[in-house]
């Protein structure tokens, strides 16, 4: 669904964010895509969007390039950015106005996922917080159906309880045909959620494997003391360390946060 | 290329109606805006010329008005790029850039042109009636004796038929021109469009008026051809060679805007 091979982007006459990044993601997964602040997540969401463009022959999406914004290709994409600006409307006038463009638009979905949300739709969306306001287009985001869902910091502003709202929403309102890209520095908040990680860091694309493919190969565990523990990667936390180490066969949950901080520390994981 | 990916009326209207309702209260207040300029203006007119208002007193008023109020409303074209949050959301709708760029075109000068009339008639009809609900010692002329009030509504159809064929044409494809520069700089600037697209306008046009005086009064490069050009050249010709000329300038000026908007990003 998403190709990108060997991209360089840059800003002005600013240097390189990415220097001959490549990536490639099939539908079917909910993908973290992880980075330090800087690292170039929301510019490359607005790349793979066409609200950048990318150099020639570098990015496509669908078999598409996206900065050509054919409409039969942004029917099929939807992207919920960190920073909106939405019209003095009421939500049940934004979605008659715009779920029309959307060919697979499912209105008894948002209907429940705006009260899972609890949203009324006769409020108007400029009265709305910004948490609100997030949790609606993630609710008209879902809706829509699209092969490619976009999310930009999506539980930015979202409080505790939506957040796991958040979680459970996005992965029960999924298709096999469809991926979702979720961009955050907030690991916690999409951990049992994504099943899929890139990490970016110095413009490259430094680790791209499945939870199951990172279970299989590593293990994750909290220790007092690191003597005759083979570590490949450990930190310092509360009453002791917290080691990555590779697998022995019984399988521990990811921890995102340090498999993330081992990743962009620059070791290697294969 | 398909046809789809540039146009498709169904797509275009759908689009068409949601911007519309979205931006309803909007639009409205911009047609407010302009109705009730028109009213005050008509109003200030009659005050300060009192006896010509119906005859060809209303004339300047509706030229001036149309200028300046048609070349502000074309610069508030493409709202949606004031802010990188706005271009966004605008972007990320599946439309084309040609059916935004049509739509911003009827709803920014293909209406203005065509509803600015109207609204003019009713607006300055309604001052007119205005003025005579309060009479005032100079809001009526003596006629054999009679008190006449000479506010009357105006009417379109005397200075059509008066005007020099060709005027009229010119004199539209001019607005045409300058409505379309406003809607370029629109399309092509973020912030203050209109501001830094009179400035630009201006600087070019300084530079034009300062190379032919350049070449004609200071370097008196005057060639025969075009000093005899205004006893050479008939008046019918003049307008149309204009009409061409501006008409040439609006869809330079319009494609400038297209490929401008084409290449927008969300930075």
């Amino acid at each position: 669904m998403i190709e990108i091979t060997n991209l360089s982007f840059h800003y002005g006459k600013q240097k390189n964010l990415f220097n001959g990044l490549t990536l490639s993601e099939k539908e079917g997964s909910i993908v973290g895509l992880l980075g330090k602040n800087g690292a170039g997540k929301s510019t490359l969401l607005k790349l793979i969007t066409g609200l950048l463009e990318a150099p020639k022959n570098t990015l496509m999406v669908m078999a598409d390039v996206p900065f050509r914004r054919n409409p039969s290709l942004l029917e099929e994409v939807y992207f919920v950015p960190e920073e909106y600006d939405l019209p003095s409307v009421k939500i049940s006038e934004y979605v008659k106005a715009y779920s029309v463009f959307y060919p697979r638009f499912d209105h008894a979905k948002l209907g429940r996922i705006l009260a899972d949300f609890e949203l009324d739709t006769n409020s108007k969306l400029t009265k709305q917080s910004y948490g609100q306001k997030k949790k609606f287009l993630i609710a008209f985001a879902l809706s829509t159906n699209c092969k490619l869902l976009v999310l930009d910091e999506p539980t930015n502003g979202l409080d505790i309880p939506s957040k796991s709202i958040f979680r459970k929403v996005v992965a029960s309102s999924l298709s096999e045909e469809q991926l979702v890209l979720i961009s955050t520095h907030q690991v916690k908040d999409v951990e049992n959620l994504i099943d899929k990680i890139i990490v970016l860091d110095q413009g490259k694309v430094v680790l791209q494997q499945s939870i199951w493919e990172i279970a299989e190969k590593y293990s994750f565990c909290s220790t007092t003391n690191l003597e005759g523990i083979e570590s490949l990667y450990h930190e310092v936390s509360p009453g002791g360390f917290k080691v990555m180490k590779p697998a022995n066969g019984t399988p521990t949950e990811v921890d995102i946060e340090l498999l993330f901080n081992a990743a962009i520390s620059g070791i290697t994981l294969k | 290329m398909k046809t789809n990916h540039i146009f498709n009326y169904k797509r275009f209207c759908r689009y068409a109606k949601s911007t519309l309702a979205l931006n309803f209260k909007q639009t409205m207040m911009m047609g407010g805006v302009i109705a009730i300029s028109i009213f005050i203006i008509s109003l200030i007119a009659m005050a300060q010329n009192p006896s010509y208002w119906n005859k060809d007193g209303w004339i300047p008023v509706f030229i001036v008005n149309y200028f300046v109020v048609g070349i502000i409303y074309a610069g508030f074209a493409f709202s949606q790029f004031r802010s990188k949050e706005k271009t966004i959301m605008s972007l990320m709708v599946p439309v084309t850039t040609f059916e935004r760029f049509l739509y911003e075109f009827i709803e920014k000068i293909a209406s203005f042109i065509l509803l600015y009339p109207i609204l003019f008639w009713v607006f300055s009809s309604l001052a007119v009636f205005t003025r005579n609900a309060f009479p005032s010692k100079n809001s009526w002329v003596e006629v054999n004796g009679l008190r006449i009030y000479p506010f009357e509504t105006i009417s379109y159809q005397q200075p059509i038929a008066n005007t020099e064929d060709g005027l009229i044409l010119m004199f539209f494809t001019l607005s045409v021109f300058l409505f379309v520069i406003a809607f370029a700089g629109a399309a092509t600037f973020r912030k203050y469009p209109l501001v830094k697209t009179i400035v630009f306008v201006g600087g070019v046009l300084a530079v034009t008026a300062g190379y032919f005086v350049l070449i004609f009064e200071k370097l008196r490069l005057n060639n025969p051809w075009i000093t005899n050009l205004e006893h050479t050249m008939k008046a019918e010709q003049g307008f149309l060679t204009g009409t061409i000329l501006f008409a040439l300038m609006s869809l330079i000026a319009l494609a400038y805007a297209y490929f401008k908007l084409k290449e927008k990003e969300a930075q």
